[in-house]
């Protein structure tokens, strides 16, 4: 029981990164491998913020995290804007611009290591206890975990599905040309979808930031195991994204508790792989068609 | 004169020419017509015109309002009052007919007038797009287009694949805009018997050249047209590596 509560948490905290990795995706054609070093620059900046607090209440919690999370956005944003679109304006095809983000992510774990150096750093825990919920006992982590990402899934979904901006949103990523002709403004607008990306795993990154050590390359475990879950879900459906993560975190700790502990993140791979193999599309992806 | 074009020259890849060298005019609520056989660079020549095709045209001008409008970006186009829909109308597939409609800026309050014009769109706002039949997957284009009250539309083959009375009701509509709205019409088309009907001015297209331009008369009397009108006999065959060009666009 306990290693399947603990696959949900962890489950909760891939499905927030895949969503990010899907959004990108499903506007771009770009993998966006930069996406957990965004969320790490955030996660800094709030450590920061939290150490020039002695008193830790909840608050200042809400506030580093807060403002973490939306650094990351922003930053996001920022090279999506001045360097990618610059990229896309040019006629780069999306394999090539994924190579870049592999750049820029080197760039900010090398910027994170001048900054605040190399060791890692902990995280004290923003909430602790446990309570029982019919009969099972669950940790406030837990709880905060599941209601925080729920409520982004939720306010994602308004976002994405009701307001001018998320259908312009899905328009580019169906049809990139007809958007242009209606004026769309793609470049703020997938500018917006790199930025909503970012913010959730920024999120993500600091409610899971206290089970781990914080260094430079933190999330990116998690963000293999997302985009796993983005694989198995389907790449191109936001709740394929969520449903996939959920049975990569659970899968992975259960195999972890029973199986093998070692072995688990190559299961999960292999897991994947498989996916790969008979349904390339994902559960819920629609059929695999390149876009001109 | 609203939309004067000089001269562009339009390649593919570097090497590929496909307008070589196309001039026409459209003057304020004209409807022109660019007829041609298949692989002529109609598509080529909207695209082109609509900034659709990356630093295309490479050559010559085109004059939107006094402006050069030649290599701008397609935002701009559009927003300068230019609008294309495309051959395959352009949809957003997954949009509802009210999502496609909003992004062109439509109200639901003061815009109304589009029903008008588009009576079957109304009970079919809540509909998934791609879920509509071909003519009324046209209309919804067109009315897209009509929201952002262009200056000009550029039409590219918009009775393709609609049966004969949904073409003759989508060129009355045509026609109804440019007296009401008093837009103007550059439309590329197969068609040539329905479109000469409300066309001011014709042009024909082969292998990315005007071979022949004249009044609705003029066209009438071409042994060109009669060609046309007859269809098939005018279809070169394609070249192997323009056959590979076309497989290859998915
Ligand atoms: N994206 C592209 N890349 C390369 N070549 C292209 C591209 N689009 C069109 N062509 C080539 O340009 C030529 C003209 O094509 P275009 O689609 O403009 O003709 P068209 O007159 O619109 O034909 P149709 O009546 O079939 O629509 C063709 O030989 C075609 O293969
Ligand atoms: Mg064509």
């Amino acid at each position: 029981m306990d290693y399947l509560i603990a696959g949900i948490q962890v489950g909760f905290i891939y499905a927030l990164v895949s969503l990010g990795i899907v959004l990108v995706y499903r506007a771009t054609r770009i993998l966006n491998f930069a996406h957990p070093d965004f969320a790490t620059f955030g996660i800094f900046i709030a450590i920061d913020i939290l150490d020039k607090y002695g008193d830790k209440s909840a608050w200042v919690y809400i506030l580093a995290g807060g403002a973490g999370a939306i650094l990351s956005a922003c930053v996001s944003f920022i090279i999506y804007f001045f360097i990618i679109y610059e990229g896309q304006k040019r006629g780069v095809s999306p394999l090539g611009l994924t190579i870049v983000t592999i750049g820029i992510a080197y760039f900010f774990q090398s910027l994170e290591i001048i900054i605040w150096g190399a060791d890692p750093k902990a995280v004290p825990h923003f909430v602790s206890g446990k309570f029982s919920l019919m009969g099972i006992e669950l940790t406030w982590h837990f709880a905060v975990i599941v209601v925080v990402s729920l409520t982004i899934m939720f306010i994602l979904y308004l976002l994405i599905m009701k307001t001018r901006l998320g259908i312009a949103l899905r328009a580019i990523s169906q049809n990139l040309d007809a958007s242009r002709t209606l004026g769309i403004n793609v470049r703020f607008v997938v500018g917006f979808a790199f930025f909503l990306s970012s913010l959730a795993s920024g999120i993500a990154g600091i409610l899971i930031a206290p089970v781990y050590s914080v260094d430079q390359f933190f999330l990116f475990d998690p963000f293999l195991k997302a985009f796993i879950g983005a694989v198995i879900g389907g790449l191109d459906s936001p709740p394929g994204a969520i449903i996939g993560s959920l049975i990569v975190g659970i899968t992975e700790s259960l195999f972890g508790g029973y199986v093998s502990i070692k072995y688990k993140t190559a299961f999960i791979f292999f897991i994947g792989l498989i996916f790969l193999g008979i349904r390339p599309e994902g559960i819920f992806g629609k059929e695999i068609k390149e876009r001109v | 004169m609203l939309l004067q074009i000089k001269n562009i020259e339009t390649v593919y890849y570097d090497r590929l020419y496909v307008i070589k060298g196309v001039s026409l005019e459209l003057n304020e609520g004209e409807i022109r017509i660019v007829v041609g056989p298949n692989g002529a660079g109609k598509t080529t020549l909207l695209k082109s015109i609509a900034g659709l095709i990356k630093d295309q045209p490479r050559k010559g001008e085109i004059l939107f309002a006094n402006q050069n409008i030649a290599r701008k970006s397609a935002e701009k186009i559009s927003k300068m009052g230019l609008i294309l829909v495309p051959d395959d109308r352009g949809l957003f597939p997954e949009l509802t007919v009210e999502e496609n409609l909003k992004l062109a800026g439509w109200d639901k309050k003061t815009d109304s007038y589009i029903f008008d014009i588009f009576p079957n769109l109304k009970a079919k706002l809540k509909e998934i797009s791609n879920y509509l039949s071909g003519g009324e997957q046209q209309m919804l284009a067109l009315a897209r287009a009509i929201l952002k009250k262009p200056k000009i539309m550029l039409l590219d083959e918009p009775s393709f694949g609609l049966a004969p009375k949904v073409v003759s009701e989508l060129f009355r509509i045509i026609a109804d805009l440019r007296k009401e709205f008093g837009m103007s019409f550059l439309i590329a088309e197969q068609n040539v018997r329905a479109s000469i009907e409300i066309a001011d001015y014709g042009y024909i297209i082969e292998e990315g050249k005007i071979v022949f331009q004249g009044t609705p008369s003029d066209l009438r009397d071409s042994e060109l047209v009669k060609e046309l009108y007859l269809g098939g006999s005018v279809k070169k065959p394609e070249k192997g590596w323009q056959l590979y060009k076309r497989k290859r666009r998915w």
